[in-house]
């Protein structure tokens, strides 16, 4: 494997886990799957929809968001918003990554 | 129907039929948010070519459905890999020793040349290896995506480790060990015994080998169980056996297919259970008595009974006297060997009681 492979690998592993955070606290405000990408997007955090669409699916039934169907724009969307126990997990991850991050910039 | 409604169709057949609808109705709506937004900044309707240039963007249907459905998207996960890995290295290993052992006894017994045996090797090493390696992936399958862990992987014992260590099928375990049995130090088989998983694995990998061998999956120095009994049969002077010892293939044929699985399944439940020694220990107990029919049947009813008739206690002794002169003939050697595993089974049987008795393994 190439340095930049392998750089690649590392980079995507390190993104997994920030990117569910992300969409923990985009979803403070309610969205559909589009505006949140795009909101995303628009914070600097690419998503392709094949991997925002299922985690989302996800992060609902293990009870951290909640959605309804709605028409907007003369479509029907699903919209998301975080539930209270995904802003309860939310507020522990974020102490989490505050520590680990204090902790790298130390010792990098 | 247009593309994107194909597109869907083929993500749909892919997932489960409670969230089909809604998942593709999701789906339909960001697509066609994308479908807007582009046209949006070329200023007109897309093409067909550009609508598939958008889909293939989004993900081939299999790749996208298959992120939605949950479990485990691998044959073998990361976890049980290591596992799998030792055991089907380990079988590959046995059948390498029982393929080349096979060849070599038939250029002894002049049933093959060398060139044939050689061929018979690779022949035996193939489809033996690709039938070891599927038996073992369907097998990793299935634990896979158990609801919990098997046993041997969160309730393992320090003591079944030494197995690990001896048996790392590496060039230096291989070293290790050749250099502690040539040091004349602590004997490997006391080791390779360290342990009920170890034990367990061992006799899964053992007897699945063999019932490969006697299904017909790959042939011992190109022979089949019929034609090595017939050749063992036939190498001895006088009496010639070959046909009475290929005779008994047919009879025994399914009993010991069936014998085998029942033994590789109670070994499979004692590594993933080695706690559960009294459950262990009477399915060992019925075992032994199923083995012990086998060698009343062989003893008494079947074509080699007449040989393997001992009038008296005097007899056998004349018998093993006379086979340690030199005067080797079948009848001898099955003599003895049905007595040793008359012996085996005993002590099975013996063992067995214990450990139904002590709840020790």
């Amino acid at each position: 494997m190439g340095e930049t492979d392998l750089y690649e690998t590392l980079r995507l592993e390190l993104r997994r886990g920030s990117l569910v955070m992300a969409v923990l606290a985009r979803l403070r405000t309610e969205q559909y799957g589009y505006s949140l990408r795009v909101a995303l997007g628009q914070d600097g955090l690419e998503m392709e929809e094949s991997t925002l669409y299922p985690l989302l699916r996800r992060l609902e039934s293990q009870g951290l968001l909640v959605s309804e169907w709605r028409e907007e724009e003369k479509r029907k969307k699903r919209f998301y918003r975080l539930s209270d126990e995904g802003e309860a997990v939310l507020t522990r991850l974020h102490a989490e990554w505050r520590r680990i991050s204090d902790s790298l910039e130390r010792i990098l | 129907m247009t593309l994107i409604d194909q597109y869907l169709a083929a993500v749909a057949a892919q997932l489960p039929r409670d969230k089909r609808e809604d998942i593709t109705a999701e789906l339909r709506d960001a697509l066609m948010e994308r479908v807007e937004a582009r046209e949006e900044e070329l200023g007109r309707s897309m093409t067909e070519a550009e609508t598939e240039g958008l889909l293939r963007e989004f993900g081939h249907p299999l790749t996208v459905a298959a992120r939605y459905r949950g479990g485990a998207e691998y044959l073998i996960g990361p976890e049980l890999f290591p596992y799998w890995w030792f055991a089907v290295k380990a079988a590959l290993l046995i059948l390498g020793v029982v393929v080349l052992i096979g060849a070599v006894a038939s250029v002894v017994i002049g049933e093959a040349d060398i060139p044939d045996a050689i061929a018979d090797i690779w022949r035996g090493l193939l489809n033996g290896g690709v039938m070891i390696v599927g038996a073992a992936a369907v097998a990793g399958f299935i634990i896979e995506r158990q609801p919990n862990k098997p046993e041997f992987m969160t309730e393992w014992r320090v003591k079944d480790l030494e197995v690990f260590r001896v048996w790392s099928l590496n060039g230096d375990g291989l070293k290790e060990t050749l250099g502690a049995a040539s040091a004349g130090a602590a004997p490997v088989r006391k080791d390779r015994k360290g342990g009920v998983v170890a034990g367990a694995l061992w006799h899964v990998a053992w007897f699945g080998v063999f019932l490969l061998w006697w299904v017909g999956a790959f042939e011992l120095g190109g022979l089949n169980p019929q034609q090595l009994l017939a050749a063992f049969g036939s190498m001895f002077p006088g009496v010639d056996y070959g046909e009475a010892l290929s005779g008994l293939v047919r009879p025994l044929y399914w009993p010991v297919i069936a014998y085998c699985l029942a033994r590789i399944a109670l070994e499979l439940v004692r590594a993933a259970a080695p706690g559960a020694v009294r459950p262990a220990a009477l399915g060992d107990l019925i075992m032994a008595f199923v083995g012990a029919g086998f060698l009343y049947w062989i003893w008494t009813q079947s074509a080699l009974a007449p040989a393997a008739q001992i009038d008296s206690l005097g007899g056998l002794v004349d018998r093993t006297v006379d086979l340690f002169q030199g005067r080797f003939d079948l009848a001898h050697v099955l003599v003895l060997i049905l007595i040793f595993n008359a012996m085996d089974i005993m002590g099975r049987v013996f063992g067995a009681l214990r450990r139904l008795s002590t709840g020790r393994a």
